[in-house]
């Protein structure tokens, strides 16, 4: 995968680190087993602060996407059994349709664009092609 | 040729190498001052790389007059080095002279407001570099290790009086007397270099990577090509550099005589390969046609691939967009994936080296990013990191060593401690060998 973040304006580089991991799994850019960088390595190559890679992947690993560990570094967790309390995420999700609906889109609309979006999602508990075996 | 003459080859070889710089550096880099991808022919960024070239060829003529004109002062090798060291000035002068007017510009048209900046950074590189190429370090080392078992041979035999320096045309011009530390010194310079040189092979495959946002895909597969060729030009030199550095033992310990031109011959083959690599390559691997397409899936496929993927670019291209249509992640890239072939097959077919424009880069991120929707994006302006383009200086970045903006390899990052505290140790290092000359032994 890559990252791909956003300098001085957008979201915070913690909050673009975090998001573009979850995107990359829904995609199919990231699978689960597989490594991250270690973060050092991760923020030179962005050149930005050690601090602030370290944050994105604590909350990665707080929400569950990875482990942290000090000896294998970060590593994409397996998914996770369906979780009920949908209430924060349908909270985010209602401000971000209002938005939409103030601007003046169509419910129509809204309903194409997510069922295009969710046309790019894979399943998830999709491997990494090849490593079946 | 005497000496004056060798001097003269020297400078034009760096005047050329100079001239030819600006086409080395990474598309959105001209003359160390980033602009975006849609400046890079601005008349103000033309205007200045011709002012920069003209300053040189003007330099040039100087030089060629002025040393047949005063070639009896420069065969004084003094005279010859302060003008080396005025010449490296001048040339500095000329460079930030071109580069402001750029910078000028960029400042008075407000080139990066109001377009996104971003920067890039492909995970794979990372996680699945290039291989080290061991095998071409294997050489170095094996001539190394011979050399120093003839040392150990040979010590009993040795002359009383060894040679340890090395005048211009590889005649011993110094002398010690026989001691195990005076001795092997030849011998611990090729230890040291060869040591340098294969901890620098091994850590080009794993450098921190620059990877440009507005063509990230090529940038991506560039940089693996680059890393693997620097590598083994790295192997290739060292191998070469020890050859000059081994003769030198055996002349000091008696076993050759004289031996002029091989001392310093193979080691200027050795930098030659590198220089030459590195012009070919580019900056960060910026001058190679690669074909992007794509990232194949890693893993078995991954080793082999790299070798071939220099040769990707002149390969058809229709095999590998087969490819890619086999390998497509089922659904997803059926809509996205075509649009973005379409838009590079164009531009590929016209020019091996490709240059996305505004609205393919848009393409070419949606298809890993779909949230970047249509905006297009540009590199992070780092100027302000970067003193005349040549010095770096970042605390927030933890990287140590960064490619070079304008020039051939690597720079330090002056904004980390540890880079001050290596750049002592090396200083001690180096003005501790006279030392150890004078009072070890």
């Amino acid at each position: 995968m890559q990252f791909v973040l956003e300098i001085a304006m957008g979201d915070p580089l913690y909050q673009q680190i975090r998001d573009q991991v979850v995107l990359a799994l829904a995609t199919g850019n990231l699978f689960p087993g597989d490594g991250l960088p270690p973060i050092r390595a991760l923020a030179a190559d962005l050149s930005i602060n050690l601090h602030t890679v370290h944050k994105g992947y604590e909350m990665l690993e707080q929400e569950g996407y990875i482990h942290l560990n000090r000896r294998i570094g970060a590593v994409v967790a397996q998914p996770r059994p369906f979780r009920q309390d949908l209430g924060p995420w349908q909270q985010k999700l209602r401000i971000l349709l209002a938005e939409a609906w103030t601007q003046g889109m169509s419910g129509e609309d809204m309903t194409l664009t997510v069922k295009d979006i969710l046309s790019g999602f894979v399943p998830v508990d999709t491997v990494r092609p090849g490593a079946e075996g | 040729m005497g000496i004056d003459g060798v001097f003269l080859v020297l400078w034009l070889l760096l005047l050329g190498l100079a001239w030819w710089l600006p086409s080395l550096t990474e598309p959105t880099l001209i003359l160390g001052v980033r602009v975006p991808p849609d400046k890079r022919s601005h008349p103000v960024v033309r205007a200045a790389i011709r002012q920069y070239r003209w300053g040189i060829a003007g330099l040039a003529v100087v030089l060629v007059v002025g040393s047949t004109l005063f070639m009896r002062d420069f065969a004084l090798p003094a005279v010859a080095e302060g003008a080396t060291l005025m010449l490296l000035g001048v040339l500095a002068v000329n460079y930030v002279l071109a580069r402001q007017r750029i910078a000028l510009e960029k400042f008075r048209e407000q080139w990066f407001a109001g377009v996104p900046q971003v920067v890039v950074a492909d995970t794979d590189l990372r996680m699945h570099p290039s291989r080290v190429p061991w095998l071409w370090l294997v050489p170095s080392f094996v001539l190394l290790v011979a050399t120093g078992l003839v040392g150990l041979y040979q010590y009993p035999h040795m002359p009383t009086k060894l040679a340890i320096h090395f005048g211009a045309t590889g005649q011993p011009n110094a002398w010690l007397p026989k001691t195990p530390l005076h001795a092997f010194l030849p011998f611990y310079t090729e230890l040291a270099t060869s040591a340098l040189f294969w901890a620098i092979s091994i850590w080009i495959v794993r450098s921190t990577q620059r990877t440009d946002p507005s063509r990230v895909a090529v940038s991506v597969v560039q940089q693996r090509v680059f890393r693997q060729a620097m590598a083994r030009a790295m192997g290739v030199s060292v191998t070469l550099m020890d050859l000059g550095l081994t003769t030198s033992c055996l002349v000091s310990w008696g076993l050759l005589g004289h031996v002029s031109g091989l001392v310093f011959g193979f080691p200027l083959l050795g930098a030659a390969v590198v220089v030459g690599v590195a012009v070919w390559s580019g900056q960060n691997g910026s001058r190679l046609a690669v074909q992007s397409g794509v990232r194949e899936n890693r893993g078995d496929a991954g080793e082999g691939k790299e070798g071939k993927e220099g040769k990707e670019g002149k390969e058809g291209k229709e095999g590998k967009e087969g490819k890619e249509g086999k390998e497509g992640k089922e659904g997803k890239e059926g809509k996205e994936g075509k649009e973005g072939k379409e838009g590079k097959e164009g531009k590929e077919g016209k020019e091996g080296r490709k240059i996305l424009s505004g609205s393919e880069i848009s393409v070419s991120l949606h298809q890993n990013h779909s949230f970047l929707h249509d905006r297009p994006v540009v590199a992070r302006d780092d100027d302000r990191f970067w003193l005349w383009g040549l010095v770096y200086f970042n605390r927030q970045d933890p990287a140590w060593f960064i490619p070079k903006r304008f020039g051939i390899g690597w720079t330090v990052n002056f904004g980390q401690p540890m880079v001050w505290l290596m750049t002592l140790l090396f200083i001690f290092f180096i003005s501790g060998i006279p030392l150890l000359l004078m009072y070890g032994g």
